[in-house]
């Protein structure tokens, strides 16, 4: 069933697109969460959280990608679901160590997260698109370094590098608008 | 960090095009993960091995041995002969004998200078200074798609190539054959080993390259579909075999350099030691290692095993529980538990059988803590 039919049903209000959605997003908005959150459990509970938000949008909404739509809601609740896990001094894994990889593209309070958002969305279209998956692999899906080398064959070191000269590139787009 | 969060949500925010592309990445990311799962060799006989380990771990026997090698270094036919594989223990010690007649070149006594590494390659590097710690990364890699495997190999040729990689141009590729494997399954067959070259390693002319005419024992990693290995980790996983059979690891990491000048059957006893049970045993291993800590108590009217890790990996204070357990009879896992291959082997274990396990790699070990970061 491709994604306007799966729209459709939830259109329609039809509980079958839960299970549609379950049956072809499910393990990978799972992956998403898991690797925020670093717990089955809390990731199981926002992949449940994921449809729901999904049947409560759809209508009106009528997404024109649905892996994206459905991607960027369980990583909104799984970011969530992780703050409020930090409070409480729980977390770690790759959520934690990708925060620090980021240290250096901190925005500032003042910084709009939709101008951020404006720019890191134009300086990727500008990437290779091997460097642009990579990056995204690591800061959007939160994929481990070894998982990612894995993927690509490449050595860890290597991702490690390429990831770190986007960020450096990054940086000086950021800083040259102003947002750093 | 609160601004960190800001940047990290930014980018969620990206075209659904680049998000979606990225998402395609990982769900066939995802899928090769699950075939691999299907068709790793280990798996055809963990489940048998972790049905054994109730009896073996209690008996605290390690000296699960893979099949003969298929011939000395010194015959040179590394192909001949090859055994059935993991044909089963060593009680008499006859493999270990046939392990010691391997010879491999004169070999020089000097220690890897991680300080030749190229600094861009240096960044990313995780020198890895016990056996345990690369068998867990083994265990991760077969779940990702990666063959990983220790071998025995003698190498036949090698011929300098150009590379793109963050190491360096230079490297090698050496073909080598294999004289034993963990698993038993490419003994007789030939391999292809990519390198780069780490030059001056040890200030002089040394380098971490294969030699021609060499006996080592590798860890060796490859993708599918790729047609040559690399070597985990290189200058970690990279013991060589001399001319008297003893082994230079050329570490200077204590949990490497302790099979300096031991036979190659106590280097390989190890090795077979801990991959031989990537589901648990080399988990536990490391787990222990960073100070897991396992707790029994009493819920309602139940017994409940309380594994705690550490969540950051070496601070125990730091610790949180990420699993319970139940005991009835035997462990069983309870529904809604982490669905992680290394919780299925406990089930089905005593109590008793549970703690020997643990014991039993605590004696292994023979210590506890981590020490990762020793020099």
């Amino acid at each position: 069933m491709d994604d306007q039919a799966i729209i459709e049903l939830f259109w329609q209000r039809s509980e079958d697109a839960l299970a549609e959605v379950s049956a072809r997003f499910g393990r990978y908005c799972r992956t998403i969460a898991v690797n925020i959150l670093h717990s089955v459990e809390d990731a199981d509970e926002c992949v449940s959280d994921t449809w729901l938000r999904a049947w409560n949008a759809m209508p009106p909404a009528r997404p024109n990608k649905l892996a994206a739509f459905l991607g960027r809601i369980t990583r909104n609740l799984a970011l969530d679901r992780y703050e409020a896990m930090r409070a409480q001094k729980r977390g770690g894994g790759e959520m934690e160590l990708a925060l620090e990889e980021l240290a250096d593209l901190a925005a500032p309070e003042k910084a709009g997260e939709g101008e951020i958002s404006h720019a890191i969305n134009a300086f990727l279209r500008s990437e290779a698109p091997e460097h642009r998956n990579i990056f995204l692999k690591r800061y959007l899906c939160l994929y481990s370094i070894k998982e990612i080398a894995a993927e690509y064959g490449y050595s860890e070191s290597k991702v490690k590098s390429l990831l770190l000269r986007v960020r450096n590139r990054l940086k000086i787009e950021l800083e040259s608008e102003g947002l750093l | 960090m609160k601004s960190s969060m800001k940047t990290m949500r930014a980018i969620g925010n990206i075209d659904d095009d680049m998000f979606e592309e990225a998402a395609s990445l990982s769900a066939a990311g995802v899928r090769r993960k699950e075939r691999r799962i299907t068709l790793a060799p280990w798996m055809k006989w963990a489940a048998p091995v972790a049905a054994c380990l109730v009896i073996a771990v209690a008996a605290a026997v390690p000296q699960l041995m893979g099949p003969p090698p298929a011939a000395d270094g010194d015959a040179g036919g590394y192909g001949a002969g090859a055994g059935t594989p993991n044909a089963g223990q060593d009680p008499n010690g006859l493999i270990a004998a046939r392990l010691d007649t391997i010879r491999g070149l004169p070999a020089e006594d000097y220690t890897w200078d991680e300080g030749s590494i190229p600094a861009e390659a240096e960044f990313g590097r995780m020198p890895t200074n016990e056996l345990r710690y690369l068998m867990r990364e083994f265990g991760d890699r077969n779940n990702r798609g990666v063959l990983a495997s220790f071998a025995i190999v003698k190498v036949e040729s090698t011929k300098p190539i150009k590379l793109d990689s963050v190491f360096g141009d230079e490297g090698q590729l050496a073909t080598c054959g294999v004289m034993y494997d963990v698993l038993g399954d490419s003994v007789g067959q030939e391999l292809k080993i990519e390198q780069n070259l780490y030059g001056g390693c040890t200030g002089e002319d040394e380098t971490n390259l294969l030699r021609e005419g060499g006996v080592y024992v590798l860890s060796l990693l490859s993708q599918e579909g790729q047609d040559h290995w690399t070597v985990y980790g290189d200058l970690d996983g990279l013991f060589e075999v001399d001319g008297q059979g003893l082994i230079h690891s050329h570490s200077r990491y204590p949990g490497m350099s302790k099979y300096d000048g031991r036979p190659l059957s106590e280097l390989w006893a190890d090795i077979e030691y801990l991959y031989a049970r990537p589901l648990y045993h080399s988990w536990l291993a490391e787990e222990i290692g960073y100070g897991m800590d396992i707790e029994f108590v009493n819920e309602d009217g139940q017994d409940v095993v309380h594994l705690y890790e550490p969540t950051h990996g070496w601070d125990v204070a730091d610790s949180e529980a990420f699993a319970a357990l139940v005991v009835n009879d035997v462990i069983t896992i309870p529904a809604g538990a982490p669905a992680y291959n290394h919780f299925r082997p406990f089930a089905g274990m005593t109590k008793g059988e549970f703690l020997s396990a643990i014991e039993d790699i605590k004696a292994f070990l023979g210590q506890e803590g981590d020490d990762r970061n020793a020099p």
